[in-house]
């Protein structure tokens, strides 16, 4: 009698935890009648691995703006009802990261960043639309503020807004300010976050001895 | 196909690899099929799933128990009997795979290589045997259970290092030979003790790979010596070589080996093409691509593609990715089923 589950398609997976016990998360996604909904399971079976989960599944709805699907499920689903597959893969990473019990709550919008020597901000515009901007007001601190927009174009699969350079817009029109807020660190240094991606689809993957 | 009365895993697994007729074709993997989530599931870790021998045969019943293949295979890595040779190990963690050291080799001359007293008695050569003894004794005749020794040419590239190993066999064929030779008797001694420890088949991955050498190379330093090998391990034996290997298919299937172990490099209908059935082959899903990072669509496709082609054991191309997904693993069982019930239409 088999004990794996048939929990859809496993999207993401942080294989080695290091504040449990190693065991391994994954996040799963089924498609529904209402849409994409999402699961954190972990088949380790000891309670601090349950007690895990409901910590790494408590930070999706608070850190990443996710919803229960309904009372007497474990499932997520994003309030607007698409995917954002591509930011849930990587706050999920992110979020693995925290010690369970570490507090929970949502990031600012506003967030230091070095190249440009002072605070970038997202101002949402309303229907998923957020303008990037410099606190400072010098060249380098703009174009920092074109690049984070950029970051979070690829990062969140966000789509430029026409002749603004610092304007993007989820494509499903609703606002994810926590969505947002948990990837300004990463859309701020994109190329570093994608090397980091890069890096982690090679391991575990067995490479012949003559390529060791 | 021929009308064939339902047969066990373990038989199906055994007349495909002597290539008669089966009641559906096998899901075989020759290497390893465990993953992180597997490993959580029954509670075996890598590293200790490669170095405790119940941990060893747990991990690799899940192949059977869970994703639904025809075979057991509990020799996840390639290293087991590298490390009672004495070379040094890494055995890295649970998410990644054990290596050997190959930048600090252990042997550089035909005199130096010795195949230690204790060498079947090593704790990491005996944890496969103790794994072996531990699934026939679980699973009876239930299911196939495959070992793995690994052949000389790997064996050189684990204890000369790779480098050293490839230009000895340029600068001094004949000094080469003689350190196969000397090699091949790990390669019996461990295949022989995992026949008696209850192996129904062996895996030997032997590492002549079509990114470092030539078909005529195969010819040369490797065909005479696996043929050897047929009779020296009298079980059916599974070739593994990675890589595009189609140029020395031919002479693979003239070695009498039961079975070629084949990479998605290779076209399923040009193998077929190069072995002329005079030897089975397995095969071959492809891993990075296919079963670690696409969906279950995708496998069935890549499976459907092997029975077209007369594929007589459907399974991925090699060790599959740690992290791959469990539900593209279910799903080369599923798919061989189903094709099966829509050809027999």
């Amino acid at each position: 009698m088999s004990k794996t589950l048939d929990l859809g398609q496993r999207i993401e997976i942080h294989s080695m935890d290091k504040y449990c016990q190693d065991i391994s998360l994954g996040l799963y996604r089924q498609e529904t009648n209402q849409g994409p909904q999402f699961l954190v399971h972990t088949y380790a079976g000891s309670k601090a691995a349950s007690e895990r989960v409901e910590y790494i599944r408590q930070a999706l709805v608070t850190m990443l703006g996710l919803e229960a699907v309904d009372a007497d499920t474990n499932w997520l689903k994003f309030s607007c009802g698409q995917d954002h597959l591509r930011a849930l893969k990587r706050s999920f990473l992110d979020l693995c990261k925290l010690e369970t019990g570490a507090p929970l709550q949502p990031k600012p919008l506003r967030a230091f960043d070095k190249k440009a020597n002072g605070d970038l901000e997202a101002t949402s515009l309303g229907n998923g639309k957020y303008h990037i901007q410099a606190l400072a007001d010098e060249e380098t601190a703009t174009k920092r503020a074109a690049a984070l927009a950029r970051g979070f174009a690829k990062l969140c699969e966000m789509n430029p807004v026409d002749g603004e350079q610092r304007t993007v817009q989820f494509p499903c029109g609703a606002d994810h300010h926590e969505v947002i807020g948990i990837l300004t660190y990463r859309a701020q240094n994109v190329r570093a976050a994608m090397r980091e991606e890069e890096q982690s689809s090679g391991r575990g993957v067995l490479a012949p001895p003559s390529q060791q | 196909m021929p009308s064939v009365p339902s047969m066990t895993s373990r038989q199906r697994v055994l007349a495909a690899l002597r290539r008669e007729p089966v009641d559906r074709t096998p899901v075989c993997n020759p290497t390893s099929v465990a993953t992180v989530e597997l490993m959580d599931l029954v509670d075996a870790h890598f590293p200790d799933g490669n170095r405790n021998p119940e941990k060893m045969a747990r991990l690799a019943a899940t192949g059977y128990t869970e994703l639904g293949f025809d075979s057991i295979m509990p020799v996840f890595s390639i290293i087991q009997e590298s490390s009672a040779l004495g070379c040094k190990m890494q055995w890295e963690e649970k998410d990644n795979w054990p290596t050997v050291r190959m930048s600090e080799p252990i042997w550089s001359e035909p005199e130096d290589i010795k195949i230690p007293s204790d060498f079947l008695t090593h704790p990491d050569t005996k944890c496969v045997l103790d794994a072996i003894k531990i699934l026939r004794k679980e699973f009876g005749d239930e299911v196939a259970i495959v070992g793995k020794t690994m052949g000389p040419w790997s064996l050189g590239y684990h204890c000369f290092g790779v480098e050293k190993f490839l230009l000895m066999s340029y600068d001094d064929p004949g000094k080469t030979m003689k350190c196969l030779e000397k090699m091949k008797e790990a390669t019996i001694q461990y295949g022989r003790a995992q026949i008696d420890a209850g192996a129904d088949a062996v895996t030997i991955p032997d590492h002549a790979t079509g990114d470092l050498v030539s078909g005529e190379y195969y010819d040369r330093f490797l065909k005479e010596m696996h043929t050897q090998l047929v009779d020296d391990i009298p079980i059916p034996i599974i070739l593994h070589i990675c890589g595009r290997t189609v140029d020395r298919m031919g002479f693979i299937a003239e070695t009498g080996m039961a079975a070629f172990h084949y990479d998605s490099k290779n076209g399923a209908d040009e193998s077929r093409d190069a072995v002329k059935d005079r030897i089975a082959l397995v095969g071959n899903i492809n891993n990075p691509e296919t079963l670690y990072s696409k969906g279950p669509e995708t496998v069935r496709e890549e499976v459907y593609k092997n029975l077209d082609a007369g594929i007589q054991l459907v399974g991925p191309e090699c060790a599959i990715p740690l992290q791959t997904p469990i539900e593209n693993l279910k799903e080369i069982p599923l798919a061989v089923q189903d094709w099966h019930r829509q050809h027999a239409e």
